[in-house]
Order: C-alpha cells, then sequence, then structure tokens
C-alpha cells in the first residue's frame, strides 16, 4: 500500500484542488472585504452587525423555516424510503421521484404560488364549487409571515431529493446480518440499532447538513414567496450587498462569511465524527 | 432417549419441492454431518430448522417442544453461517456477548465474553475490531459468538467453505474439540466427504431432496444403501442398480486377456497417475458412466497416453448388493 | 398494497404538478373566480418562442450549462478515479473537503469572487458565470463519479491495461462505457442546478449575461400564467435533452469493440 501521494494521484487530483482554491479563494475575498474600512482594515462592521434588529429577525427567521424544512423533509423522506423501497428502484416510481428534481427551486415555487395562492387555481376552483364567498377567505399560504409558502416549495423539492440520497443506503443494507441477529436472539429492534441505524445515519446526517445549507442561504424562493419583513439571510444579505452605504455591503459580506464559517465548521466536526465509523462499516465482509 | 428431532419436514419454493419426509433424531452431545451435493437444500433444511425460513410441512422438536418459532430471548438454536459475519463496526467481545447482553447484564455478559474469548486463544484481540483478524480467526469469534448463549442445538452451515485449505483443516480438528468439550448437540452441513466425517458422530446424506441414508462415518462409507450415498460419499464403482465393489479391489490393464472369468470387465480410459501415503493411484474415466474414479495401481504406468482406452476388472467375490431392505 | 399507496401518492404530489403545468401551458389564462377553461390554445408557446431575448437566453443558457457540465465531467473523472482507486494519507479528509463548498451559501462564492472577476474582466462574461456555477455542482459530481468507480472496480481498468491499451483508449473501451449511469447522473444534476441559478447569475453577469432564469425570475408575479407555465415546461425539458445529447455523444465515443468495426472476416 502506497501511503503517499504518487505522482499519477497528484496528476488526477490537481483539477480538485484548483477547486478547492477557487472556494477558499471567495471565502477568504469575502473575509477581506468585511474588514476593509474607508480607513484600513476593522472588525467594526461585525459589531455593528449584531447591533442591527434586521440580522436578529431574519436569524429566527431563517432559523424556522429551515429546521421545520429540513426537519420534515427528513421525516418524511425517511419514512417513505422505509415503507416503499423495496420496489422503488429499478421501477417507474423511481422516476416519478425524479419530476420534481428536474424543475429549478424557483419555478417549483411559482407553481406553488399558482396554485396555493390567494389569487390561485385551488382558490378559484373552491370559489366556483361555491365553498367561499371570496378570495380573502382562502388562507394566506403564500407571501405570508410564517413563510408557509416557502416552506411548502422546500418540502416538495426536498423529499425527493431525500428519498433518492436514502435509497441506495436501503438496497445495499446487508440483509445477512438480520439473520445472524435473529439466531443470537434479537429482535427488530436490535436489527435497528445494529445495522439500519449505523448504516443510514451518516447519509442521513450528510442530507441533513446539504438541506440545511441550502435553505438557510438560499436567495430564490423566499424573495419569491417571501415577505418585505423579516427576510431571509440570503435575500437580506442581497438587498445590503446592493444597498446604497458602503457599511451595508459590508454587512453583506461579513454576514456570509460568517454563515459559511459556522456550516462549514459544524459540517466538518460532523463528518470527522462519523468517518471512524463510515471506515470500519465499509470493511464489512457481507456479500454484496 | 431422543433429543432433538425433526418430524416429517418437508419444504417447497416456488411451488418446487426442496427436500420431503426428513426425519431423524440425534441424542444430547452428538453431532451429525449432513452432507450431499451442492444445491440439494441442506443449507435450506438448516434455515427453516433455525427459523428463519419456515417448513411447509412437518417440524422440529427439541426436547419434546417445537422449536423452529422461539423468537428472541425464548430461542435455543443458534447457527454459524459459511461467512463470520462479524458487525465490522463493533469490536471483537461486542460482537461475542451480542447475544449474551440482550439476556443478562452487560457486566455479566463481558465476563462471561473475555473467557471465551481467552480460552480460543484470542485474548490480543479483545478490543480489536473484525476487520484487524484473519478469516479463520474471524470464524472462531463467530463459533463463540453462538456458543456463549449456549443453545441445545448449534447448526453450522459449511462454516469452513469461504477459509483456504490448510486453515479449513486447522480450525475444524478446533471445532471438534471444543463441540464435545462444550457437550453441544449440533448439526454440521458441508459438502466435503472428509470434513463430514472428521466433525460428525453421525453422518446423513442429503441428495435428491431426502436423506439417502444415516449412520455412523463408517458403516455409511462401507456400505452405501444405494447408488446416490455410492456415488457422494463411499469410495465404490457402482456396476448397475444394484451393485458395487469398492474401488481398492480394482486393477488396471490395457489388454483383456489379462483377465480370467472370475474377473468382472469394463471398459475405460486411462487419465493420470498420482502418489499418496507411499501408494501409486490410477485416475480413470468409465466408458459407460463417463464417471472418473480412482483405483490403486502398483506398476509405473506413466508411459500411458491420457485417453488410452484399457480395461478395469474386479473379482466377482468383491461384488457386493445395495441393501434393498431400506 | 403498499404499491398501489406508494404509485398513487407520489403520482398525486410529483406526477400531477408536472401535468397541471403541461396542461397549463396550453390553456388560456385562468382569470380568478372563472371556471377553469380547457381549450387548446398554443399561445403560450408562441410567446415564449417568438421573444427573441428567450433564442439568446436559450443559446447562452445552454453554453453556460454544456461548459459548467464539460468542466464537471472533466473534474470528476480524475478525481472520482483518485478517490476511489488509490490509496494515500489524508483521503477522507480530502473527500470531506471537497463536499464542504455544499455546505457554505453560494452566495459568499459569488459575492467573493466578484471584485475579483472584475478586475480579471470575468464580470459580465458567460465565463465568469460559468466559474461560479462549478461551486454547487462540483461536489455533487465527484461524489457521483467516485461512487463509480467504487462500483467499477479497478480490475476492468487494469486488465485493459495489461492488454496493452493506451490510456486514451482505455478510457474509451472500458472506462466511459462502465461508468455511463454515473456520467448520467451527473449530467442530469449539473445541468439542473445550473439552470437553477438565478442569483449567481445575476450577481456575476450582472443583467449583462441574459438566461433563462434571469428572464423568468422577474415575471414569476405575472398574471400569464399560460406563459409562464410554457417557461416552467421548457426549465424541465433542458435537464432531459442534456441527458440525451450525452447518451449519443458517448455513443460515438464509445470505442466499439466489435469484429466488424475491427474489419475481422
Amino acid at each position: 500500500m502506497k501511503w503517499h501521494l504518487n505522482k499519477q494521484t497528484t496528476l488526477l487530483l490537481v483539477p480538485a484542488f484548483l477547486f478547492l482554491l477557487l472556494v477558499l479563494y471567495s471565502l477568504v475575498m469575502s473575509f477581506v472585504e468585511s474588514v476593509k474600512g474607508p480607513d484600513g482594515w476593522t472588525l467594526s462592521y461585525y459589531q455593528s452587525l449584531f447591533e442591527e434588529e434586521r440580522l436578529y429577525a431574519s436569524f429566527g427567521y431563517s432559523l424556522w423555516i429551515t429546521l421545520i424544512s429540513t426537519a420534515l423533509s427528513i421525516v418524511i423522506g425517511w419514512a417513505l424510503v422505509r415503507s416503499f423501497h423495496t420496489f422503488i428502484e429499478n421501477s417507474l416510481g423511481k422516476w416519478i421521484l425524479w419530476i420534481p428534481m428536474l424543475f429549478p427551486h424557483f419555478v417549483w415555487g411559482y407553481f406553488v404560488l399558482l396554485l396555493l395562492g390567494q389569487s390561485g387555481v385551488l382558490s378559484s376552483v373552491l370559489f366556483n364549487l361555491g365553498w367561499l364567498e371570496s378570495r380573502s377567505e382562502f388562507p394566506v399560504l403564500v407571501q405570508d409571515r410564517e413563510g408557509a409558502g416557502i416552506i411548502i416549495t422546500y418540502l416538495w423539492k426536498e423529499i425527493p431529493f431525500v428519498v433518492l440520497m436514502l435509497l441506495p443506503v436501503y438496497t445495499q443494507l446487508p440483509k445477512q446480518y438480520g439473520e445472524v441477529i435473529q439466531v443470537l436472539g434479537g429482535t427488530k429492534k436490535e436489527y435497528f440499532k445494529t445495522i439500519e441505524w449505523p448504516w443510514v445515519q451518516p447519509v442521513i446526517v450528510e442530507v441533513f447538513l446539504i438541506v440545511t445549507a441550502f435553505i438557510f442561504t438560499a436567495y430564490e424562493v423566499p424573495a419569491l414567496l417571501g415577505v418585505q419583513f423579516p427576510q431571509m439571510t440570503a435575500v437580506l444579505a442581497y438587498d445590503w450587498f446592493y444597498g446604497i452605504s458602503w457599511d451595508e455591503r459590508s454587512f453583506a459580506f461579513a454576514l456570509l462569511f460568517m454563515i459559511s464559517v459556522v456550516m462549514s465548521l459544524f459540517a466538518l466536526l460532523s463528518f470527522l465524527m462519523l468517518n471512524r465509523r463510515r471506515w470500519l462499516i465499509s470493511k464489512s465482509q457481507h456479500q454484496r | 432417549m431422543t433429543y432433538f428431532s425433526l418430524v416429517k419436514a418437508h419444504k417447497e419454493y416456488q411451488k418446487k419441492e426442496i427436500f420431503t419426509g426428513i426425519d431423524f433424531s440425534l441424542e444430547k452431545g452428538e453431532i451429525l454431518s449432513l452432507v450431499g451435493p451442492s444445491g440439494t437444500g441442506k443449507s435450506t433444511l438448516l434455515r427453516c430448522i433455525a427459523g428463519l425460513e419456515q417448513f411447509t410441512a412437518g417440524h422440529a422438536l427439541l426436547e419434546d417442544q417445537r422449536v423452529e418459532h422461539l423468537k428472541g430471548k425464548e430461542r435455543t438454536v443458534g447457527m454459524v453461517f459459511q461467512q463470520p459475519l462479524l458487525f465490522p463496526h463493533l469490536t471483537i467481545l461486542e460482537n461475542v456477548i451480542y447475544g449474551l447482553k440482550l439476556k443478562r447484564s452487560k457486566r455479566e455478559a463481558a465476563t462471561e465474553g473475555i473467557k471465551y474469548i481467552k480460552s480460543v486463544g484470542l485474548e490480543d484481540y479483545i478490543h480489536a475490531y473484525p476487520h484487524e483478524l484473519s478469516g479463520g480467526q474471524q470464524q472462531r469469534i463467530a463459533l463463540i459468538r453462538a456458543l456463549v448463549l449456549k443453545p441445545k442445538l448449534l447448526l453450522l452451515d459449511e462454516p469452513f467453505s469461504s477459509l483456504d485449505p490448510d486453515l479449513r483443516r486447522e480450525l475444524r480438528d478446533w471445532v471438534r474439540m471444543l463441540l464435545k468439550q462444550e457437550k453441544m448437540t449440533a448439526i454440521f452441513v458441508t459438502h466435503d466427504r472428509e470434513e463430514a466425517m472428521l466433525l460428525g458422530d453421525k453422518v446423513a446424506v442429503l441428495a435428491e431432496g431426502k436423506i439417502q441414508q444415516i449412520g455412523p462415518p463408517r458403516q455409511v462409507y462401507e456400505q452405501p444403501s444405494n447408488e446416490l450415498v455410492a456415488r457422494h460419499y463411499a469410495d465404490v464403482i457402482v456396476l448397475n442398480d444394484r451393485e458395487y465393489a469398492p474401488n481398492h479391489f480394482f486393477v488396471w490393464s490395457s489388454s483383456k486377456a489379462a483377465f480370467s472369468a472370475e474377473f468382472c470387465v469394463l471398459e475405460a480410459q486411462w487419465l493420470n497417475q498420482t502418489y499418496q501415503f507411499g501408494e501409486s493411484y490410477a485416475h480413470i474415466q468409465m466408458t459407460g458412466t463417463k464417471r472418473r474414479h480412482i483405483i490403486p495401481a502398483k506398476h509405473d504406468l506413466s508411459h500411458l497416453t491420457p485417453g488410452k482406452t484399457g480395461y478395469v476388472a474386479v473379482n466377482r467375490n468383491e461384488i457386493r448388493s445395495f441393501d434393498k431392505e431400506e | 398494497m403498499k404499491k398501489t399507496i406508494f404509485y398513487i401518492l407520489s403520482s398525486l404530489l410529483f406526477l400531477l404538478p408536472a401535468l397541471m403545468l403541461a396542461v397549463k401551458s396550453f390553456t388560456p389564462v385562468w382569470k380568478w373566480g372563472e371556471p377553469l377553461s380547457f381549450e387548446w390554445t398554443l399561445r403560450g408557446w408562441e410567446v415564449f418562442l417568438m421573444d427573441p431575448r428567450i433564442y439568446e437566453a436559450l443559446f447562452v443558457s445552454i453554453l453556460i450549462a454544456l461548459a459548467v457540465t464539460f468542466l464537471n465531467l472533466m473534474v470528476g473523472f480524475l478525481t472520482g478515479k483518485a478517490l476511489s482507486h488509490s490509496v494515500f494519507k489524508g483521503k477522507g479528509l480530502l473527500e470531506t473537503f471537497l463536499l464542504l463548498p455544499l455546505f457554505i451559501p453560494t452566495m459568499a462564492a459569488a459575492l467573493g469572487l466578484h471584485i475579483t472577476m472584475i478586475r480579471l474582466g470575468l464580470a459580465n462574461q458567460w465565463l465568469g458565470v460559468v466559474i461560479v456555477h462549478l461551486v454547487p455542482t462540483i461536489p455533487y459530481t465527484i461524489k457521483v463519479m467516485k461512487a463509480g468507480y467504487d462500483r467499477v472496480g479497478s480490475g476492468m481498468i487494469q486488465q485493459a491495461k495489461v492488454l496493452g491499451g493506451s490510456p486514451f483508449h482505455v478510457f474509451r473501451s472500458v472506462e466511459l462505457p462502465l461508468l455511463m449511469p454515473s456520467v448520467r447522473s451527473a449530467v442530469f444534476l449539473t445541468v439542473t442546478i445550473s439552470m437553477s441559478q438565478y442569483v449567481l447569475t445575476a450577481v456575476i453577469g450582472g443583467g449583462n449575461v441574459i438566461t433563462l432564469p434571469i428572464i423568468y425570475y422577474p415575471f414569476l408575479q405575472s398574471v400569464n400564467d399560460t406563459v409562464m407555465a410554457a417557461f416552467s415546461i421548457a426549465f424541465a425539458m433542458l435537464p432531459v435533452i442534456a441527458v440525451a445529447a450525452v447518451e449519443l455523444l458517448s455513443k460515438i465515443l464509445t470505442y466499439k469493440g466489435t469484429f466488424v468495426n475491427r474489419g475481422v472476416t
């Protein structure tokens, strides 16, 4: 076994390193922009950023939408995979799940607006059926203060994503261990604890991190289906970036840089914690 | 007194019969080797007894109790698989006490587990992970993972088949010793005749969905009850559906004239010659049945070309009949 | 039973919306309170296809998606192979690092690169947009390609090398055909993600690089649901077309080892 990078492998990895460099560079530049004042380097933008009421409102609002959307997507997606995985793979069903993946998030947001808006198709149909007197009787599901429209859009888009990410894990679960556990006197509970969860957990954590990071910082859907106040982080950052004052521009950089650092540390820690078990599991000698 | 018995065990899979009318019984502490060609449902039979699959009809009795439906902590039947199947993310100790921990406190289980690991000489690996062990060591751990639960019946499904030949030989003596030491009642499935003889107090030949013969290894070897047993377990040349003669009474000759009327002569092709335990053997292929056999060859016959037609013959006094009473 | 439930549920939730958008693109504008009209009309598609800006946007979008896909596959093939078939210290860590861009806000990358892009003259250029689209796509491609190489294993590739194939020949005759499922997934993901970028394109393209999302996005509040539906369907068709194109390309590129091709009689 070769423990050090040989020439050929290094060559293969050059583009990957260039890519990492690009991302790292962009983060460094964000940081530089966030500490560059008119009179040299300063951390004062971070200080005044934390005095901004808009920031706290945005964090609370974003966190609420992100956590509820992510948690529900994972719970529902996982439940779907657990009950249906035996026949989703290699069937028409898998293609149906790919359909929402075809549409960009903002297109799906438009669809939610079209369907569930106060002047949307559903409200119109209900009115025609005589179930509604006027469109104001239809609940405000889109462009509402609680972000219901945003959450609905994300759920609709992320559940299939969760299913498609978890599907390969479930089709590759080492079922032989189920028999081992059975003859050792274990039940389904032990199978879940010993096999299913250790195999699935790394993917669940990964999906959780991807979806959380995406929803927390995506611009398109909340800009379309959100309200003026509070705003989700990306919308706020965008507003600040194109704002009038230099301060606001620096706020945008500071905000995004902070989120980047927190999220990557969070992700890095989670992966490092899971890597050892992942490695052990990859040594499994069951027949595939 | 009968300790374990199978009663009219029958299994169909997708309307195809796997085995039928399987009856046999075991005394406490007895080891049965189940041999037979691959694909005859030996493993399926074991899996049914273990409750991993269901008998279509019939049942298994252990101390007059039905066993195959017992679940969880009630189980009295243990099983070892072809592969060790140790949990890759648990240490050796955690693997060994996996079942015990479900019944007893963790501390008790650990004490018992360590005792067993020491008894098989793997105490250096108590906190290691399975991938750090060799295949043979892993299979030893798999065996004590089953034994530590003190099952009333232990099923072994070709536990050495994933190991290389040297390791197999070493491990099977060790397994027999361990099973005897634990006074374990066991059923051991293999397709290897030698392994069956080495491990079993009794041997059962399973072929074409039925137990063809059951008895002490030597008896089955010397008196096969029919052609199937003869072919899979004994060293005999089957002459017709009633008669056979042991290989070691046969003689090779290139010409038919060499044999007197006392001999039964069959045409055969010369294949090769090998040497074992100081003796020399001829490998031949019968022209009639196309089956390959090994018979003694006193002289050096290496000048013969493979494929050359010749004759094998046996004195008519040595011809025996299959026991037709069965 | 379970199967039926699954098909009803998934059709209702995922197939129906797509069908509804498709139907909507061929029916007149639905005004609130009036019964839904299902009269057949091509107006939506006419408006969509007659607009010269759309053609330009389509061209630019496809150009960008193509370039992004090409770069993704290049990085994906090389990195996937290295991560799957070689052993070196820190491989696990490198793999983790290559996933990290998925966990940082893409806007941070876009805004961070903005000034540099201006300096390099890449801002307001399609090439600049291509570079920034790499950030949310490459981690997925590497993941998919690595899984592909894991599945294929190194034995087959080594066998081809032992038989005396040049690296390019081995790639065409063994790696590419065996990795096609992964390539398909990677292309599909890359094109879909690239087509989904509004804010990255807006920031780096600065209103100069007009892609489909740049035109579509401001009109999302529009009342003409027929045109918007046609537009929406167009978005979904592009990844499908891309995968079909890749399929065709791979057929041409793949070395076919039949006797006829080798001229052996």
